[in-house]
């Protein structure tokens, strides 16, 4: 329940918010020298955190130094994130900047509609940056046609597989090339005791609650199904509707009933898989193959011995494919209440120009030279031994860049990791075998007010059916109410969108 | 001339007795102050807030700002096709509460009493307050560890009897007893507190008495604590009767997954999952609204039938 209580106390919070930011101010300008600090505009940002620390206080007062900006960031780890910006919307709390999932931006579309951010586009052609950004992409990101944030880019599909190569060379296994190749190395890894200490106490795979960006979205593209929908002729198929969907769920059910994969994974948090990989319990990693590094990292820590490999081309019955994100990965909006005069919007924008600019992007991607990266001529060489300072000082500013992929301005990397490197190659390998969304850009109304609670029905179901909960008959039971309850008017509106 | 001022004066106008009585107990009433300020601003002052259950809410543009819509929530709500479960649901948790959680505190709080040594009285009492302390992250945390497949000691300990692992967390069989077993872990010593605050006011005297007619310990509880501490438990009764929907939104949304949300939907989670979550705040506050109305009537109606049975009741 919404409460004026709630309100009043965001106003005190905001009150306190504010004047803490203001004695910080005191403290900084204290400590740094008067003159400069005066006429600095204050930034604040929301953003989700995907590391565990956030960036180093001296990389920050370089960036606010560069920016001529004072940097106010409220990082939220990624896990709570949307809950957190939830809450933020409701009390009307908003920071000047802040960052939006793409999987969440349904969310915000409504109140986009309402106009509590700033609409953007006929500022943008002030920017020397700003005004380069991908107007396809711009395009992908607008509300009933105009522009309301800067983006941020990642490549289209970073999914992948990752496992344990010295399991494979204890076993004498190849890295998988099919489905079926791909099952047997799980299978194998969970009985044929791969890591060698003559008990039973590994499984295949580790994989957690999450259908989309956990093992199941990806497996379900190796199987051949579409991305979200599936256009046939002239009208829109959800995905579950689909035989490589039900495919995918009887694979997992075979897991899940031979054990190959941890029997919890419905409940299963993001850290307790991670955990399971790095342990040594469990062999296989289906997700995001960036994560590959820092899973090894880990792991060696655990056992020294542990190495990993990468794998993205499984072939499936219809060949090569991967499920792609839109894109953009998140936006960053500009909330009204925070902002309240164009003069304070032009000021964040151009804050956000600049990080586009050589010396900003640099600083942001790859942290300070000497002690994060070393130059050699143009490009940038990220010593080994500095790895893990990057990853505690810097990887977290990541989420603050906007539009990277595309900015000349981005230095290269000569050499880095090797996992990095073979993550990277294989990332771009997936670019040859993309299966989009065909409702990217594609507007219903009723799917952004009902779509994720609709869609709830479907991941209960899917659950179900692995688990053994719902048979083949229940599971199509379940997909018809998704139907009656409002799945039909989501179809409806997306293929008058479509086929407009 | 002191004796004048206090003794009241019948043909004074109320008003004028009135504010001469807030005069003349100036500190008493500013002592009282804090409490109804809180109760104003924490509790009234909100339920202006409540007329958003009849608009289309939008944050942005305030709630003077936003569009009324009569009932259209409510009749969401109603024809909503989870709606019987989610309710039988909620009801079922608390039959489940009143049944097997509320006698326990006073069952719990008997037998403390009759223990003799205090120095183990004290320690056990301070051993079964501490659960309660634990947030529920916590206490659901833990069950997982006991209860999950990979590991968990529970099962195991199933497993190595020669049975076959149950899966505790992912059925819908299970949730039930697992809600009322944390419940009961974390809640009954806690409870015991005002028990054992009522069984100590009771008159030594009267004990006394029963063991000079020869009356031995289950005749002592049956005869004097029980009757003794009965309004408590009247009391206590009615007002939980009167949380009936606060069910522990937390507790349940922890447990709560995709294999059991069939039994585990109640309707805190529903207003969080559904509303919430989506920012339909309008439903949610309807939902909300919904769920106090209900625990009113069941107020009331408790409280009529304690007054049948010739208690107090609580107003």
């Amino acid at each position: 329940m919404l409460k004026r209580a709630a309100s009043l106390a965001t106003t005190m919070v905001m009150l306190a918010a504010v004047s803490l930011s203001l004695v910080s101010c005191a403290a900084y300008s204290s400590t740094g020298s008067a003159a400069k600090e005066t006429g600095r505009t204050v930034l604040t940002v929301m953003a989700p955190l995907h590391f565990p620390n956030t960036p180093d206080a001296g990389v920050i007062d370089k960036l606010e130094e560069l920016t001529g900006t004072r940097l106010s960031i409220e990082w939220v780890r990624d896990e709570i994130y949307t809950d957190k910006m939830n809450t933020a919307l409701t009390t009307n709390s908003l920071k000047k900047a802040t960052f939006a999932k793409y999987t969440d931006y349904i969310l915000m579309k409504n109140s986009i509609r309402s106009g509590a951010f700033w609409e953007i586009g006929p500022y943008l052609d002030e920017y020397p940056n700003l005004r380069r950004l991908d107007p396809d992409i711009l395009k992908q990101t607008a509300v009933d046609g105009e522009i309301y944030g800067l983006y941020t880019e990642r490549p289209s599909s970073r999914q992948g597989i990752i496992l344990r190569e010295d399991w494979l060379e204890n076993l004498g296994l190849e890295i998988p090339k099919t489905i079926d190749e791909l099952y047997e190395v799980m299978r194998q890894f969970t009985y044929g005791d791969p890591d060698r200490n003559g008990k039973d106490d590994t499984i295949g795979l580790t994989d957690r609650d999450d259908l989309v960006f956990g093992a199941f979205k990806t497996l379900s593209s190796y199987f051949g199904a579409p991305n979200d929908w599936a256009v046939e002729g002239r009208s829109f198929v959800p995905e579950f509707e689909t035989k490589p969907y039900m495919d995918t769920m009887n694979f997992m059910k075979k897991l899940y009933d031979e054990k190959i994969v941890n029997p919890d994974f419905a409940i299963t948090s993001k850290d307790v898989q991670r955990n399971l990989l790095i342990r040594g319990k469990a062999g296989v990693y289906i997700g995001s193959m960036s994560d590959a590094q820092r899973l090894s990292s880990e792991a060696k820590r655990v056992d020294p011995d542990a190495r990993f490999t990468l794998a993205n081309r499984i072939e499936g019955p219809d060949g090569y494919k991967v499920w792609s994100i839109p894109n953009f990965n998140g936006l960053y909006l500009f909330s009204k209440t925070a902002i309240r005069t164009e003069e304070e919007l032009r000021e964040v924008l151009r804050f956000f120009d600049r990080t586009m600019d050589p010396d900003v992007a640099t600083l942001m991607r790859y942290g300070i030279e000497g002690r994060h990266y070393e130059l050699e001529g143009e490009q940038i060489y990220l010593p080994e031994e500095s790895s893990q300072l990057r990853v505690d000082e810097v990887a977290s500013l990541y989420t603050l860049m906007i539009a990277d992929l595309s900015n000349p301005n981005v230095k290269k990397v000569v050499s880095q990791e090797e996992l990095s490197e073979l993550a990277d190659r294989l990332i771009e390998d997936n670019e040859k075998f993309i299966v989009r969304s065909p409702s990217v850009g594609l507007e219903s109304p009723y799917y952004d007010q009902y779509g994720a609670e609709l869609y709830k029905i479907v991941t209960d179901a899917t659950y179900n059916y692995i688990l053994g909960g719902l048979d083949e008959e229940g599971f199509r039971k379940e997909i018809a109410k998704w139907r009656a309850n409002g799945g039909d008017r989501i179809i409806s509106e997306y293929e008058q969108a479509y086929f407009r | 001339m002191q004796q004048a001022i206090a003794r009241p004066e019948p043909e004074l106008r109320s008003e004028s007795r009135l504010s001469r009585r807030l005069v003349r107990n100036k500190w008493l009433y500013l002592m009282i102050l804090p409490g109804l300020l809180y109760f104003v601003i924490f509790k009234y002052l909100p339920m202006y807030g409540l007329i958003i259950a009849f608009k289309d809410y939008k944050p942005f543009a305030g709630i003077n700002g936003s569009e009324w819509v009569g009932f259209k929530h409510f009749d969401r709500l109603f024809t909503e096709s989870d709606f019987g479960t989610i309710l039988t649901n909620t009801l079922v948790l608390f039959g489940l509460n009143l049944v097997f959680f509320f006698p326990i505190p006073i069952i719990l709080s008997l037998m403390l009493n009759e223990v003799r040594l205090t120095f183990f009285k004290r320690i056990f009492q301070t051993v079964i307050y501490l659960p309660h302390f634990m947030s529920w992250v916590i206490i659901v945390s833990i069950g997982y560890v006991m209860l999950t497949m990979d590991g968990g000691i529970i099962n195991e300990f199933i497993a190595s009897l020669g049975f076959e692992k149950i899966n505790f967390l992912l059925s819908p069989e299970w949730f039930r007893p697992t809600y009322i077993i944390q419940v009961i872990w974390r809640e009954a010593g806690w409870g015991t507190i005002i028990y054992l605050a009522a069984i100590a006011a009771i008159d030594p005297q009267l004990y006394e008495a029963a063991r000079m007619d020869g009356a031995g310990r289950l005749r002592q509880i049956w005869h004097i604590t029980l009757p003794a501490i009965r309004s408590v438990i009247i009391v206590l009764l009615i007002l939980k009767i009167g949380d009936v929907l606060e069910l522990g939104f937390e507790h349940v949304y922890l447990l709560l997954n995709s294999m059991n949300r069939d039994v585990a939907e109640i309707i805190d989670t529903y207003v969080y999952t559904a509303g919430l979550r989506q920012g339909q705040f309008s439903y949610s506050t309807a939902v909300g609204f919904f769920k106090s109305l209900v625990g009113l009537v069941m107020v009331m109606i408790a409280n009529r039938l304690a007054k049948k049975m010739g208690e107090e009741g609580v107003y």
